[in-house]
């Protein structure tokens, strides 16, 4: 029986304790700002983004780790494994899943890459099910048919506070940013089919705002997948998190509310205080 | 102080506007009357065409017109002129009196709004008295014929609309106004605020040195046990207080915006020490381990403040043991390469009391120490982070913190830095050939997570440096592979050693065997097994692998060195006469021809008439100081003197010290005290192949025979004579004479440092508690030692203050510890050489020209630097009467100037006695 690795983009934001859990490894996207260039998650935080933010500053670009790094990355990786299925966030969004396709062919099949077509904790959730598969010891054939039956149940959506983030980084104009402020909407973006797309938005309060958001993403528990849901934020306190955490369970009984932080790659893009609820339906 | 009025505040307003308003207004504008345009060409009114197009047109040159020369005033102009056109014209044509009306009762809201409330009123004014003026006058009949209820009811509203556009906008100005005053006065606030912490922090500090200054002298007084205990705590007080003082400086620099980043060459290596020995003392005797890993590949050149690195570094790592009771605190640097350098990655890991969630959010507010119940005994301003995080921030740098609570910390930071010279800054020589065997009994950590990172970092030090290692947990299979001779290094713990000690010093007889021991609580080792201060990281096994001087050419080691170089000149330059015998009872065991002189000029000469191998050049003397006199060696004529190794010695063995001596001319660094093993490594880099003899194993054995032992005496508090006796190269006899010179000259240092005191001459007083700073030191005096060093810092930065009030109680102990030596040297019977005082009738009658020859072998002497010379012919007059004068009476002076290297002073004292004596011959 083939020992077979997980593997991901952080990305994913797979909290720290549930890698080591399910002994996933990760690769580093680079944060480049004014004054330097940095390894996501290792280097630099989501906390790190938004002090740069509003401390000033102003350019900041993301960028997938190059080919080389996957090569080197895989060939790490498959010392310790047979095999390596390594996820990557959706081709649409990054060159991610591109390089770390070229890179898999200098290992001649033995190492596979899926593209999970979703952000954060979105992959996450293909993420944990294809270690907990490859500890059960299944064929990397069938984690990968199982990743590609349950690629389309996961929902993962996430309200953000402003655009602020979005204006900056270039993907919304000036003139939106002007009405969402404005008229304090809120907009709640979602992944479908390997792309960000407005939900829906919100008026008002923020605080609010989430509430409203978690309510209309839980309203419907029974088609929702108990197992696990990952409550996903930039930055956001402590007391907005517990309140929302209550709020979750009160609506629908996960079996476990996973708290992950966003890596400054998506920090970057979300803004501060974004709050995602990224969970699986049946 | 003159009052502004409203209308030229309202004028200054309307300046400041922002220019993005004004030309949102005039696009707005431009693209209305663009549209209009197009409407009427439509429904075929070309006549209103025309004016609409015309006056459009006018609002984009007047924007082209801003875009090109930025003059604001002219866009104000260009839109105000087409507006008010355009107002002219609908009055004039009756164009208000239809749905055009609408367009006139824009005019003061938008105006106002636009181009705010100074130039919106005067042109909303300006259309309203036209309006009046063209209805109420025979100016009508030129146009429009308004209907007489039209002319009654649109003025009214008009003027009604502008007056409460201006009212509205009067008070959001008053509200503008009050906020900008407001915003003004907290700023002046904070300034004050700010300037009165850095003014009493630093009014404070002068009165805190001196009260710690006086702890330190009543502690050392004959004094009961409660005083000292209270002065030990008045003490303690102080230094914290201070620290919080430097603190608050610190911060009110930073947030007053005076604190620059200074980006300069510098070597890691020292910080990475630097904190490292600062984490130990700040540790002291708490039992936490203190675990470093240090990733050997850093660049060795990078470019960045070297000083606010450390800064941070030691922040972290000060809290990290500030908060941890049990466990360790792991300090972590390694790096990532990008293009333009590479990225210092810096984590401190502790395992403390952790931080919860909440309070990690406030975790770097000023001021705000979180969990302030529980950590109430620990002192602290809470600034301590504050700072950090913004000099990492000024760096480029981020900061972050993860915390897990009641298991502990982890601190990172990461600074970009540049690269100038990409080598690694620690490597291993031969590598391949090195393998190197650990024993630790694992067990005996009480907190798991020592374990491990012992585990990890001996993995570390295998894969990083790229040398065989392994790491023993059983004793038995220890010594087994070591039996084999396999393994050239071995290292072991105190505890384990002090457990096994007879079956280590068997193996310490074949392999380099170093123990690793805590610096507190020393362990006296056999000579044959070295000592490795905790914590052990890449720094200090490299020095451990690359020391070569402890290695035998038959596998054996020992602490003599196993080489000589007869061949080779050396030529030791220091001001002071305890300094240059401590170097050249160092250097006699290497039977070199040694020869000596006590300042920069001296040096200069010396070399010049002679040819050396290597000088050892102490860089901090009087009038020419070692880095011009190197300098002014360089400049000599002749490639010899471009390539002639010169070796900087200080005592300042700081952070970038080695650097700025390279660059200053020197070839290498020896920092004072020296260190055989370092002094070791210098000769044998620099002394030609060829003159380094490695002695044989009979001569080794009979070195080894005799090894040093401290002489008895009565255990001092002031003086470590075990390590002045380390530091005169084991040797009794050198130690015994460096303590007998240092008691000898003590008075005369003395009485120059409070003189210089006197004179305020701080140049000269800093140059001489320096010296006072290295001899002490050489003759294992710490205490004075540490003391003599705050001066010497206090000196340098300024502080005339702290040396006021400090140097009375430094020349107290140094009369102490001179007590101590002279003390030291009668218990062992040492009594310095004194030419024998011969009576009158044991004298012999030495004939002129025979005082002449003395004389002049005197000359000789202090000509070619031979101290020896000089003393035989002092000691040779001595003994003689010339013209019925004994001659001891003089000679005696000059011999006692020749044995402390002040050949000058030797050669003065000769001369003027010769002109004494001739002169009263005639």
């Amino acid at each position: 029986m083939s020992k077979i690795g997980i593997t991901a983009d952080c990305t994913c934001d797979l909290p720290e304790e549930l890698c080591n859990a399910l002994g996933v490894k990760l690769l580093h996207f680079y944060v480049t700002t004014e004054t330097g260039c940095f390894k996501d998650m290792a280097e630099i935080t989501a906390g790190n983004i938004i002090e740069y933010f509003e401390n000033g500053g102003r350019s900041i670009v993301t960028a997938a780790p190059t080919y080389d790094e996957y090569v080197e990355f895989f060939g790490e990786a498959l010392k310790s494994n047979d095999e390596l299925i390594h996820i990557t966030i959706g081709s649409s969004m990054s060159r991610s899943y591109d390089r770390a396709m070229r890179a898999a062919k200098v290992y001649e099949g033995k190492v596979k890459v899926f593209d999970s077509q979703n952000l954060t904790t979105g992959i996450a959730h293909t993420v944990v099910e294809a270690a907990e598969m490859s500890q059960m010891g299944i064929s990397s054939g069938k984690i990968i048919e199982r990743l590609e039956t349950i690629r389309g149940k996961v929902m993962a959506s996430f309200i953000v506070n402003n655009v602020d983030f979005l204006y900056i980084t270039g993907r919304v104009k000036r003139a939106l940013k002007v009405m969402c402020d404005t008229f304090s909407i809120h907009p709640v973006l979602c992944a479908k089919n390997g792309e960000i797309k407005v939900k829906r938005v919100y008026f008002g309060d923020y605080d609010k705002c989430i509430i409203r958001y978690v309510k209309k993403e839980l309203a419907d528990p029974v088609c929702i997948n108990k197992k696990k849901l990952f409550l996903t934020h930039s930055d956001c306190s402590v007391k907005v998190l517990n309140q929302a955490k209550e709020l979750i369970s009160s609506l629908c009984s996960f079996k476990s509310i996973d708290v992950a932080m966003t890596s400054a790659t998506i920090t970057s893009n979300c803004g501060a205080k974004a709050l995602g609820l990224m969970y699986m339906v049946e | 102080m003159k009052r502004e009025s409203t209308f030229s505040l309202l004028r200054e307003e309307a300046h400041n506007q922002s220019p993005r308003m004004l030309v949102s207004g005039c696009i707005v504008f431009a693209g209305t009357l663009a549209i209009m345009t197009i409407i009427n060409l439509i429904t075929g009114d070309s006549s209103m065409a025309f004016v609409t197009g015309v006056l459009s047109l006018g609002a984009i040159l007047a924007l082209l017109l801003y875009a090109k020369i930025k003059d604001q005033f002219l866009l104000v102009l260009g839109i105000f002129s087409a507006g008010y056109l355009m107002m002219l014209f609908f009055i004039v044509s009756g164009g208000i009196e239809g749905f055009s009306l609408i367009w006139v009762l824009v005019v003061p809201p938008a105006a106002m709004f636009c181009f705010s409330l100074y130039y919106g009123g005067i042109l909303s004014t300006l259309v309203g008295i036209t309006l009046l003026l063209y209805m109420y006058t025979p100016l009508q009949q030129l146009g429009y014929d308004y209907s007489v209820t039209y002319e009654v009811r649109f003025p009214v509203v008009y003027f009604f609309l502008t007056v409460l556009c201006m009212i509205i906008q009067y008070q959001f100005f008053r509200i503008r106004r009050r906020q900008k005053a407001l915003i003004a006065k907290l700023e002046n606030a904070n300034q004050i605020k700010n300037d009165f912490l850095a003014n009493m922090s630093h009014e404070i500090r002068t009165p805190m040195n001196a009260i710690i200054g006086m702890c330190e002298l009543v502690l050392r007084e004959d004094i009961s046990n409660s005083v000292r205990e209270n002065c030990f705590n008045i003490q303690n007080s102080g230094r914290s207080l201070l620290s919080i003082i430097n603190d608050i400086l610190d911060f009110s620099k930073i947030e007053s915006g005076k604190t620059e980043i200074i980006n300069e060459e510098f070597n890691i290596a020292s910080v990475i020490n630097d904190v490292i020995n600062m984490a130990v003392t700040r540790k002291g005797d708490k039992n936490i381990e203190i675990i470093a890993h240090v990733d050997p590949n850093i660049p060795k050149g990078l470019v960045g403040d070297e000083l606010r690195i450390r800064q941070v570094m030691i922040n972290l790592v000060t809290n990290a043991v500030k908060f941890t009771y049990s466990g360790c605190v792991v300090i972590r640097v390694g790096f990532s390469r990008h293009e333009y350098g590479i990225n210092l990655n810096v984590s401190i890991e502790d395992t403390g009391i952790g931080i919860s969630p909440e309070n990690i959010e406030k975790l770097f507010t000023n001021f705000q120490q979180v969990d302030t119940k529980k950590n109430r005994a620990i002192e602290g301003t809470g600034l301590g982070l504050a700072i950090s995080k913004r000099l990492v921030w000024k760096m480029g740098g981020f900061i972050n913190v993860s915390s897990v609570y009641g298991e502990g910390s982890v601190f990172k930071f990461v600074i970009p830095l540049k690269v100038y010279d990409s080598d690694p800054f620690l490597s291993i020589e031969k590598a391949d050939d090195k393998k190197l065997a650990v024993y630790l009994d694992m067990s005996k950590y009480s907190h798991p997570r020592i374990a491990k990172e012992y585990e990890e970092l001996i993995s570390d030090f295998s894969n990083k440096f790229k040398i065989e290692l392994e790491l023993f947990r059983d004793l038995d299979e220890f010594c087994a592979a070591v039996q084999t001779g396999e393994y050239g290094f071995c290292f072991t713990a105190r505890e384990e050693y002090t457990q096994h000690s007879d079956r280590f010093d068997n193996l310490a007889d074949k392999v380099n065997f170093s123990v690793i021991q805590d610096r507190f609580s020393l362990l006296q080792l056999p000579k044959n097994i070295s000592c490795v201060f905790k914590p052990i990281y890449s720094l200090t096994c490299a020095s451990v692998l690359n020391n070569e001087s402890y290695t035998h050419n038959d596998g054996t080691r020992g602490r003599f060195k196993n080489f000589k170089a007869p061949k080779a000149k050396v030529l030791i330059v220091d001001d002071n006469a305890i300094n240059l015998k401590v170097a050249s009872g160092l250097m006699k065991p290497y039977e070199m021809q040694i020869s000596t002189v006590n300042s920069g000029r001296l040096a200069i000469e010396a070399v010049k008439s002679e040819k050396f191998d290597i000088v050892f050049m102490d860089h901090m003397m009087p009038e020419m100081d070692g880095v011009e006199a190197t300098q002014k060696i360089r400049e000599l004529d002749g490639n010899e003197f471009k390539h002639l190794p010169i070796v900087a010695l200080t005592a300042n063995a700081v952070n970038g010290a080695r650097e700025g001596f390279m660059e200053t001319g020197f070839t290498d660094f020896l920092a004072k005290p020296i260190e055989l093993s370092q002094l070791d490594r210098v000769l044998r880099t620099w002394l030609p192949d060829d003159y380094i003899e490695i002695m044989s194993d009979e001569e080794f054995a009979e070195a080894a025979k005799n090894p040093p032992v401290a002489s008895s005496g009565e255990a001092s508090e002031l003086i470590n004579f075990e390590k002045g006796l380390m530091y005169a190269g084991g040797s009794n006899e050198c130690y015994y004479e460096n303590l007998s010179l240092y008691v000898e000259n003590g008075k005369g240092y003395r009485e120059s440092l409070c003189k210089r005191l006197e004179d305020e001459d701080w140049t000269n007083y800093v140059i001489e508690v320096h010296a006072l700073k290295s001899t002490s030191i050489s003759i294992g005096a710490e205490t004075l030692f540490e003391f003599a060093r705050s001066l010497e810092f206090a000196g340098k930065e300024g502080n005339y203050s702290y040396i006021r009030g400090n140097h009375a109680a430094a020349v107290a102990l140094y009369d102490k510890v001179m007590a101590e030596a002279s003390k030291y040297l009668s218990d062992n019977g040492f009594v310095a050489e004194q030419p024998e005082i011969l009576s009158a009738d044991q004298l012999t009658e030495i004939t002129a020209e025979a005082f002449e020859a003395q004389i002049q072998r005197i000359r000789n002497g202090c000509d070619n630097f031979d101290g020896d010379e000089i003393s035989a012919a002092a000691v040779e007059l001595s003994a003689c009467i010339f013209n019925g004068k004994p001659l001891s009476d003089y000679f005696i002076k000059v011999k006692s100037l020749a044995d402390s290297f002040d050949y000058d002073g030797a050669l003065e004292a000769a001369e003027k006695a010769a002109a004494e004596l001739k002169e009263a011959l005639q």
